[in-house]
């Protein structure tokens, strides 16, 4: 059967207009949080329910693939297993947004991959499940054919879906050539009449009855085909449905019963409850456990390096924190599209908000990025997006890409239009603002145009950065940053009066106790008496109190610069870090401070 | 390993089988080809019958460690394909 273009000009219609409701379904149901009307997902699920079933009658393998995975997360959302939060909202979001594409380029038999979009969607149908269903994703259950000869082996975790939405499995025991052939059909028109009647979870041909090219010339033509059905229909209903003899078919009971009776029940009772923390908790003891290892292999080279600081002394420390760079770096680093996904949210709020049609795309396939970088970028990406749609006339429908590519020292993001000729003529957009926060994130961005490829911005950013921890502070008339790690206290509103000189010294008396107080450029009482804020620092066995000039203390994830040569001298400051307005602030050596 | 193309260029339906098979064996039996491609382009229908002669053309081509792979299917047959699992026994791109 070939479906004519005016039905499949029908189904575009009809699923972008589906997908339309959806997407805005969904968000509602988001903005509902944990009280969500189920109806709404019912609804959701439904729709979704009906173009995966039209892609399947028009033989579109990848929308019908990609709407069965955004099927199966509304089947969990509906059964109260899966909490519609941001983030599963915007995987579905995402997976919508390609149906658009796939959906768009129906007729350009473009093949567009789906990969990125089901990676995300199966990982959410099996990270939210309790652990015994977890290994239902992996584990494969064997169902025997009636001959003794065929099994078909499927996935746990499908059949228990299957049976919660209260079907049947069928095992039909067909001919295509009794059944089909002889009966004036195609093997086309057939299988799509099955389908109509349940959802196929797999079949098979018994391909050595069928023989060689030479056996089929001494036997009568067989064609055994084995079909396992998923049905709301009954033995009965189906048989009659189908045109089949009894003897046709086979419900599977016996094979699955554990699954019937034990593992839904077990399900069930969990869903209330919430997800294991076994597993979560297996990995905070790794974690504890490797930092200890840590912990003792730099106290033993510490202690040796107090005796001998030879070179194989040094290497020892070296090693420590190699590994310990190695640890932070892993628990830092997340999949960038699980933090980066929210620029595709700003976008899809910019464009309601300003009654235009913007499509986002982001492709971030497998890159993982520190998660602090990837937050700070959410920003300044969202900004430049928002530019680059204003440029283009607002009764465009604007599709916008956003593509993470990677080499060893680099991350490389590219944003452009899909379709980039909708802008004519050349254009630079103002990105000064954008540009110095990521350099803040020792990043460089660029921009290019060319008449066929239209705009690009480029942005590169090194695959590892080091971030260091702090508080930003200003000191005179310059910006510092003193590490989280030797702060213990900030004291703010002071009373000046509190100050003294101690012999040499000027202290601050703080709950009876005297902190020795130290400024980076003066040590007369008076200079000391104008501060407003005082941080209480600790290195080493020393601890003594830095005056600022803040009235506020901001925390701060910088992104940690080495010095150019003619600062290298300057014993105060370690390092420098590029702020995000484009101010430079230095990193305080905090040894030499507690030393002055 | 030898490999040769053939393009039946119409439905592949009981009428045309016989000629179509007879056509398949002299290619593997006669002239020893084990890596054998059929171009399905101009073909929009495949019957019972034509799908036996596929799966007899492979299992034919495994006997001699041979290789069968479907090339150019029409949207249809590739889903047709597809949902009945030949793509678990031999390749099959799509046009």
């Amino acid at each position: 059967m070939l479906i004519d273009s005016e039905t499949t000009d029908i189904y575009i219609q009809e699923t972008n207009q589906a997908l339309a409701d959806i997407e805005q379904t969904l968000i509602t149901i988001e903005n509902m949080g944990a009280n969500i009307d189920m109806s709404l997902a019912k609804r959701v699920y439904h729709a979704m329910h009906v173009i995966r079933s039209g892609a399947s009658l028009l033989s579109l393998p990848k929308i019908k693939e990609l709407s069965q995975k955004i099927e199966n997360v509304l089947g969990l959302i509906c059964t109260n297993r899966l909490t519609p939060n941001p983030e599963v909202i915007n995987i579905l979001l995402q997976g919508i947004d390609r149906l658009y594409l796939l959906i768009d380029r129906i007729h350009s038999n473009d093949d567009m991959d789906i990969d990125e979009q089901s990676v995300l969607l199966t990982g959410l149908t099996s990270a939210v499940l309790p652990d015994h269903i977890k290994q239902s994703v992996t584990e494969v259950r064997d169902i025997p054919l009636p001959d003794g000869k065929h099994v078909f082996r499927i996935p746990e975790f499908n059949l228990i879906q299957v049976l919660e939405q209260n079907k049947y499995i069928y095992i039909l025991i067909l001919d295509l050539i009794k059944d089909v052939q002889e009966k004036k059909k195609t093997p086309f028109n057939f299988v799509h009449y099955i389908q109509q009647h349940g959802q196929i979870i797999d079949s098979l041909f018994d391909i050595q009855t069928i023989g060689t090219l030479e056996e089929q010339e001494l036997n009568s033509e067989e064609m055994p085909y084995f079909v396992l059905l998923a049905s709301t229909l009954s033995e009965n209903q189906l048989t009659k449905s189908l045109n089949l003899q009894p003897h046709q078919m086979k419900q599977v009971k016996i094979e699955i019963s554990d699954l019937i009776h034990s593992k839904t029940k077990q399900l069930q009772q969990e869903l209330t409850s919430s997800i294991s923390t076994k597993s979560r908790k297996a990995d905070n003891k790794n974690r504890i456990a490797f930092l200890n290892d840590l912990f003792c292999e730099l106290k033993f080279s510490t202690d040796c390096l107090s005796n001998d600081a030879s070179s194989m002394g040094i290497a020892r420390v070296q090693s420590a924190l190699d590994k310990l760079k190695y640890f932070l770096r892993r628990e830092n680093n997340v999949l960038a599209n699980r933090i980066l996904w929210k620029i595709g949210r700003n976008i899809r709020d910019h464009a309601y908000q300003s009654n235009i049609q913007v499509k986002f795309d982001i492709e971030c396939g497998t890159i993982k990025m520190d998660q602090r970088v990837l937050y700070r970028m959410i920003e300044p990406l969202t900004d430049i997006i928002i530019k680059m749609i204003r440029c283009v006339q607002k009764n465009m429908a604007l599709q916008v890409c956003l593509k993470m590519t990677k080499n060893e020292e680099t991350i490389k993001i590219s944003v452009f239009f899909a379709n980039p000729e909708l802008l004519t003529q050349e254009m630079r957009l103002p990105l000064d603002e954008e540009e110095k926060k990521f350099h803040a994130l020792s990043a460089e961005i660029e921009q290019s145009f060319d008449i066929k490829a239209g705009l690009n911005i480029l942005i590169r950013i090194p695959k590892n950065v080091f971030i260091i921890p702090g508080f930003l502070i200003r000191i005179d008339a310059h910006q510092y940053i003193v590490p989280k790690v030797n702060v213990i206290e900030c004291l703010t509103n002071l009373n000046p009066l509190k100050c003294s000189k101690v012999d040499s010294s000027i202290v601050f008396n703080h709950n009876d106790n005297c902190i020795r107080l130290v400024g980076i450029a003066n040590n007369d009482l008076a200079y000391y008496q104008q501060k407003h804020t005082i941080i209480v620092c600790e290195v080493g066995n020393k601890c003594f109190g830095l005056v600022s000039d803040s009235l506020t203390i901001v925390e701060i994830d910088a992104v940690y610069q080495p010095l150019g040569k003619q600062l290298d001298a300057n014993p105060l400051i370690i390092a420098n870090c590029l702020l995000d307005d484009g101010q430079i602030a230095f990193v305080l050596d905090m040894g030499y401070l507690a030393n002055i | 390993m030898s490999k040769k193309v053939i393009s039946p260029g119409q439905d592949i339906v009981a009428s045309m089988v016989p000629e179509f098979k007879k056509r398949l064996q002299e290619v593997i039996i006669e002239e020893g080809i084990t890596e054998l491609d059929i171009d399905l382009t101009g073909v929009e229908m495949v019957d019972s019958v034509g799908l036996g002669a596929f799966i007899a053309t492979h299992n034919t081509l495994s006997q001699k460690n041979g290789k069968l792979t479907v090339i150019n299917a029409s949207n249809d047959i590739y889903s047709l394909f597809k949902t009945m699992r030949l793509d678990q026994h031999f390749e099959i791109n799509q046009g």
